[in-house]
């Protein structure tokens, strides 16, 4: 089942070919190893530019997005797989 | 064998549902529907592969889809996501063909006619199904018909769904005909095919044999024209470009109400909200309408329209509101209303053509103003007196949504 979370996370990202890659994220004080970004997108909130990205990560899923106006990592929602 | 041209339509597979099913893998393989929450009065907007395969339909209502599948996944729709993998979609195609038409978000024409013949048009198609599961994700697929004109290209993609190719030629152009449905073609909606059944047309071939003089009279001659062609298995050919603006005909806003009601106050305030958007667009878009549509659907499905010259409102949401709300106030409600909704149609481009009033054009300058402020920090920052009192919408697939 799909939680909405909407929390501050800390992001480890990788820059490959121009592009971020994000590699884990901690949440509650626990690290996330991200297995597999399965889907990037974008949108825009109140004129600010938004990228979201669907992963996978220990047999859950993950969606998590950086906020380009303020520079801050979010974990929108999550899917533990249980 | 020369060909005149080689057209492709490419559309994807259950587009928005195989998107969800691509960003979480946890969906794959499942029965999922895009739609509004459960146990909402929305529809359904897409179903996945595996939906469809047990009879889930878009347009169904919640309990119908859940009663052909008990264990049915729903998942609200998320427009950004398909907006931008609309946009890959798009720039993938620019790679490998330069004249390409948008035929939808998940629908494209595709001129092939750099293609010497149909099988020179079969490995282009393959490699841009190649690409497109690179670009997006391996769980998205693409169906892709090819043929000499538009209709039967589009025909042909439905042919073979999923993730097939359809080739429409002379060899098999004639057992397409007699085996298609006339509701399969694009073009014949549910009206045009309830008056070819009245006329004992059920079928290509009898539409063929159809008067033509008959069909002229029944049609006008847009229609006899098309349908003249559609039975000998001849469309349009010319795609309109992807990269040059094409005037939308009509802007409208629906909305499906919480609960069934009576209660004029309650929906006029949604109507409210959609006649803004209906205007803030237009005047985005630098259009005008010449007729101005109100309609409201009924708990039974039966519905009522009210319509206005447009003339009369320019780019004012205000004036048309209470135009609206004049209407109804005098309207004796005959059942409660499911669902309201808002068309401008007949659009026309303003151009730079300023109004001769000068209280005019201060309100649209100031209208212009607002509406990019609103662009910048969200619906609604500022808005129009008379809709402080209605309840926040946002924007949402396929219409508006109530903030929560």
């Amino acid at each position: 089942m799909i939680e909405q979370v909407n929390q501050c996370i800390d992001v480890l990202v990788a820059f490959v070919n121009r592009r971020v890659l994000p590699l884990s994220f901690t949440w509650n004080k626990k690290k996330y190893a991200i297995d597999k970004v399965n889907l990037i997108h974008e949108s825009r909130q109140n004129g600010a530019k938004w990228y979201h990205f669907s992963l996978s990560s220990g047999g859950g899923f993950y969606k998590i997005a950086f906020d380009t106006e303020h520079n801050l990592w979010f974990l929108q929602e999550a899917d533990f797989g249980y | 064998m020369s060909l005149n041209k080689i057209v492709a339509h490419l559309d994807m597979d259950s587009f928005f549902a195989t998107v969800e099913q691509q960003a979480n893998p946890r969906l794959r393989g499942k029965a999922i529907v895009v739609s509004g929450k459960e146990g909402s009065r929305s529809v359904i907007v897409a179903s996945s592969k595996e939906a469809k395969k047990l009879g889930i339909k878009t347009g169904m209502l919640h309990f119908e889809a859940r009663k052909l599948c008990p264990d049915l996944c729903f998942v609200e729709p998320d427009g950004d996501k398909y907006n931008t993998l609309h946009h890959r979609i798009v720039e993938s195609i620019a790679r490998y063909v330069p004249n390409f038409e948008v035929f939808s978000i998940d629908e494209l024409f595709l001129d092939f006619s750099a293609c010497r013949n149909f099988s020179e048009a079969i490995n282009l198609a393959k490699k841009i199904k190649l690409e497109l599961k690179k670009v997006l994700g391996s769980w998205l697929t693409c169906s892709v018909g090819i043929a000499e004109n538009k209709l039967m290209a589009k025909l042909a993609s439905d042919l073979k769904k999923p993730d097939g190719i359809m080739v429409v030629d002379e060899s098999n152009l004639e057992t397409i005909l007699s085996s298609a449905k006339l509701k399969d073609f694009c073009g014949v909606g549910c009206s045009i095919n309830a008056r070819l059944d009245a006329l004992g047309i059920d079928s290509v071939l009898k539409l063929r044999e159809y008067p033509q003089s008959a069909l002229l009279k029944e049609f006008g001659p847009v229609g006899a024209d098309f349908l003249f062609h559609l039975a000998r298995g001849q469309g349009q050919v010319e795609l309109a470009s992807a990269f040059e603006k094409v005037q939308p005909q009509s802007v409208g806003r629906s909305y499906t109400l919480a609960k069934n009601t009576s209660d004029k106050v309650d929906f006029l305030s949604v109507l409210a909200q959609l006649i803004e958007q209906v205007v803030v667009e237009m005047r985005r878009q630098k259009l005008s309408a010449k007729r101005f549509l109100v309609y409201l659907r009924y708990a039974d499905f039966s519905g009522k329209v009210f319509s206005w010259p447009g003339s009369s409102f320019g780019f004012d949401g205000e004036k048309i509101f209470f135009a609206v709300q004049n209407t109804i106030d005098n309207f004796v409600l005959p059942k409660m209303v499911r669902l309201v909704g808002v068309r401008a149609e007949n659009l026309i481009p303003v151009g730079n053509q300023q109004s001769l009033w000068e209280k005019d054009r201060k309100k649209l300058s100031l209208l212009t103003k607002i509406d990019e402020i609103n662009r910048r920090y969200g619906d609604f920052v500022i808005k129009p007196a008379y809709l402080l009192k209605t309840t926040k919408m946002r924007r949402h697939v396929g219409g508006f949504k109530l903030y929560d």
